[in-house]
């Protein structure tokens, strides 16, 4: 299947579909899809600006070596560049540049795992033994060799040190070494997702052993001036301003186009489209909002790409708090919202309106036959009705708070639903906070709704977090025991055709239960220059949206 | 008592006022809402790890006990690590300060030297036509929100005009040292600094400055100066505008203290990397350690700049005298 999707995909992709994805992870979005239309026409890209892997750069005709990118961060500042260490939002994107990883995920559809540091790798069918075969030429920065044994140290060491993606590796038994090239990775027990959790993060970067062993990785003095292996080399840090780095010469896949790549940080998201508009920055790390897409695309000289991502834009309820406990009112809701409406208000049209109860990004593990609720007041009514919740004289029949991050589309998207939902008599009360509050209050189920945006992808099993008794981002209160056996029974095999009934069955009980209601499949959107190029290979599915490999000013 | 002796005595004062402000913001920001943990570990952390980081800065245990901690930490002069940063606090704050400091000083003194030069002109004329236009034109440039002005001139001169560039305080393309370096800050400092003056230095000074002189030029000792033959600009620089600087002086040390609260919005706008900015960020990623120590420098700042108002007073103003 999948070779079938990429079959389609060759030749009828540009840059634009790449792209998009790969920011996601600031936020915590994903990637992904964004097959057709996402930007304005345009033609395909050149092809000089997809260089394997191994080949050179910069070949005659091709695109031209040298000139410098300005790239705009826009999230907070640096405060670390070992995102194996600890969550750094400013070096999110910025140190996959610097660091290299053992295998990527493309953003955009079908959501491969490509090589990177790994030229190759296997798996049992049980999805328990991992083995990968690494590149042999590849040098850190400081001339090192990097071998099996820096991947080792580093994927042990960052379950031993607490790394922000220790929750991903937690599940390794041993890692083999047989040879410097060589890495045999056993689990305790089978993950079929182990791949998509080691490939779609920049917080698995690979360290220099030789640098961080016997250190505490949190406080070693390399986490600021980082020696990586990736295409570009860490030149300086100027904090609060901007952070350079020059192209690495040696780097195995080909040095890259740039000579220099230079962020900047610009922390108003105006103040940073506006240096987009007039040339000063190339691109900005970050999405830009949703609803400054539509705008954005009409100014000459931007493209923006705004694939759907491996992410739904939900509204969540709380089980445990009345009525919500009640399913014929959490369907009511679903029944009162237009999906249509609310899409094209909020996403000014760029998103796609959610199909069924997964994201249709994800083909292999969407179910087709679920069906999501119809938007019908009559319905809602009628459901609400039948709980007794009938309307009171003033025409309410009850009061609920949406509790929200302000910020972004999420303002928008509350302020329609309070007027949708008050059209069947829920009266709803914006409760917007701010994005640290939004995530300390959520797990304590004290609001009644919620929205938000999170991953539920490229790997189904990623859905778990929200929906499994103890999953972290399970702010329902939704408790399904067969859910969870499902999720346990996804990852114990290989073969994605076996997995995928698992993940079917699940999304007909989640359709059923209600916890949350996917209303549009957000976009991960990215905006850059159009004279820059080269973001996306000629397949259209590799990203060098995140470590700029193959990014060059066109002349 | 002499100069020397009152600003040892209030630097002694300001020991129990700056404790205080620590004990009282440190309670704040813990009964705040939000986890410093959860935004640490990042969107996609597990229960664990939160629970992990939380355990490691100490946020599990009891807020008074974390407090005695603190406290005993800082008389030892020790601000803590920043969370985020995991560095020194003070190394943080230190790499930021000189930026804001040359914003807010160069807002500061060409606003009081251009709201006061103006603000009198205007005075001297009252009442006219000019006076009325410079009254409600600074009136209106005050209502106006600094991120709305500044946004605007980013735009206009910025992106549009292109004479002045939009954001930073360097040009990161460039290699100038010296001079060169020197004039490319000027450059980058025109928009964030014009920013401030308009929007909220120069309104403010002028029409301070201006109603203190319409009002002093009334009063008895002008008449006075007049009566003895004193040209009308002896008497405005001698004797009115003298008597007029002492409000100006006053909220010219409220403004200094308060550079942190003041320069927030322009550093976000303009991307100037200043502890604006640092507080900003250090707010929304409930960095603890990292706000407690702005909050310090801040109180040390609106006391020290109190204590400067207060000696200027006394050379502006015989009358006034140290105890």
């Amino acid at each position: 299947m999948n070779d079938v999707i990429r079959g389609q995909t060759r030749g009828r992709l540009t840059r634009r579909e790449l792209l998009r994805g790969a920011v996601a992870a600031g936020l915590g979005l994903g990637a992904m899809v964004a097959l057709n239309g996402c930007g304005p026409a345009e033609a395909p890209q050149a092809p000089a600006a997809t260089a394997k892997p191994g080949t050179t750069p910069a070949a005659a005709g091709g695109p031209k070596r040298g000139g410098t990118a300005v790239i705009a961060l826009t999230g907070s500042d640096i405060t670390t560049f070992n995102q194996a260490a600890a969550f750094g939002g400013g070096s999110w994107f910025l140190s996959t540049s610097i660091f290299g990883r053992v295998t990527v995920m493309d953003y955009g559809p079908p959501f491969e795992i490509h090589p990177q540091l790994a030229r190759e790798w296997e798996s049992t069918p049980d999805a328990k033994i991992y083995t990968f075969k690494l590149a042999k030429n590849v040098k850190w920065h400081d001339g090192k060799p990097l071998t099996a044994a820096d991947v080792k140290f580093t994927w042990l060491g960052v379950v031993e040190q607490k790394g922000p993606a220790a929750t991903f590796l937690k599940d390794i038994e041993t890692i083999e070494t047989p040879d410097d090239h060589t890495l045999k990775v056993i689990l305790k027990k089978p993950d079929a997702s182990f791949l998509y959790q080691t490939s779609v993060y920049p917080r698995l970067p690979v360290l220099p052993k030789h640098l961080y062993e016997g250190t505490e990785w949190k406080s070693n003095p390399y986490n600021m001036k980082p020696v990586g292996s990736g295409p570009f080399k860490f030149q300086e840090l100027v904090p609060g301003d901007h952070c350079t780095l020059v192209a690495n010469e040696e780097y195995f896949e080909g040095r890259p186009y740039l000579d220099r790549v230079i962020w900047k940080l610009v922390p108003d998201e105006r103040t940073a489209l506006a240096g987009l508009e007039s040339g000063e920055f190339a691109a900005l790390d970050s999405p830009p909002s949703l609803n400054m897409i539509a705008d954005l695309r009409k100014k000459p000289g931007i493209e923006v790409d705004a694939p759907p991502g491996p992410w739904g834009a939900y509204i969540g309820f709380n089980m445990k708090k009345k009525p919500l406990d009640n399913v014929d009112v959490r369907w009511a809701i679903a029944h009162a919202i237009n999906k249509e409406d609310v899409t094209k208000r909020v996403t000014g049209g760029v998103a796609p309106v959610s199909e069924g109860a997964y994201t249709k990004g994800i083909r292999w593990a969407w179910n087709p036959e679920v069906k999501a609720p119809e938007y019908s007041t009559a319905k809602a009514e009628e459901l609400l009705d039948k709980a007794g919740l009938k309307r009171g004289g003033d025409g309410v029949r009850f009061k609920l708070g949406l509790s929200f991050s302000s910020g972004g589309f999420y303002d928008l998207f509350a302020e329609v639903l309070k007027e949708q939902l008050s059209k069947v008599g829920i009266a709803v009360d914006l409760k917007p906070v701010d994005g640290a509050t939004f995530q300390s209050q959520m797990p304590k189920l004290e609001h009644d709704l919620t929205i938000y945006a999170l991953w539920i992808g490229p790997d189904p099993n990623e859905w778990k977090q929200q929906l499994e008794k103890d999953g972290f981002r399970n702010w329902f209160g939704y408790v399904n025991p067969e859910v969870e056996d499902l999720f346990t029974k996804g990852v114990q095999v290989a073969d994605r055709e076996k997995r995928k009934q698992h993940y079917f069955k699940i999304q007909e009980i989640v359709m059923r239960d209600m916890p949350r209601y996917n209303i549009f499949d957000a976009p991960y959107s990215f905006a850059h220059r159009t004279e820059y190029k080269g973001w996306f290979s000629d397949e259209g599915t590799i990203s060098y949206r995140m470590d700029l490999a193959k990014v060059y000013k066109a002349q | 008592m002499g100069l020397g002796r009152y600003v040892v005595r209030r630097l002694l004062e300001m020991v129990p006022v700056v404790l205080i402000i620590i004990v009282l913001n440190f309670t704040i920001i813990r009964l705040a809402p939000g986890d410093p943990a959860i935004v640490l570990a990042g969107e996609y952390a597990s229960k664990e790890h939160v629970a992990a980081i939380r355990q490691a800065y100490e946020l599990d245990r009891p807020i008074p006990a974390q407090l005695v901690r603190y406290l005993s930490r800082v008389l030892q002069g020790d601000l803590g690590r920043s969370y985020q940063y995991n560095r020194p606090v003070l190394d943080v704050i230190a790499t930021r300060i000189p930026n804001t400091l040359i914003l807010v000083v160069t807002a500061q003194t060409l606003g009081l030297i251009i709201g006061s030069a103006v603000g009198t002109y205007s005075a001297r004329r009252y009442p006219s036509a000019t006076d009325s236009v410079l009254s409600f034109g600074s009136l209106a440039w005050y209502s106006m929100p600094v991120f709305w002005l500044g946004m605007m001139m980013v735009l206009v001169l910025g992106v549009n005009l292109k004479i002045f560039p939009a954001s930073g305080m360097r040009n990161v393309l460039s290699e100038a040292t010296g001079i060169g370096a020197l004039l490319d800050l000027l450059h980058h400092l025109a928009l964030p600094a014009l920013a401030m003056m308009f929007g909220s230095t120069v309104p403010v000074y002028l029409r301070l400055t201006r109603a203190s002189v319409i009002e002093l030029s009334r009063e008895d000792f002008a008449t006075t100066a007049r009566a003895k033959g004193l040209d009308e600009n002896g008497v405005y620089f001698r004797h009115i505008l003298r008597n007029a600087l002492l409000p100006t002086v006053t909220v010219a040390g409220l403004f200094l203290g308060n550079v942190l609260t003041g320069a927030v919005l322009t550093e976000t706008v303009f991307a100037w990397p200043g502890i604006g900015r640092l507080t900003y960020d250090a707010v929304l990623s409930r960095d603890y350690p990292l706000l407690m120590g702005l909050f310090i420098i801040s109180s040390c700042m609106v006391v020290i700049a109190s204590l400067l108002t207060d000696i200027t007073y006394a050379i502006l103003d015989p009358r006034v005298t140290f105890h």
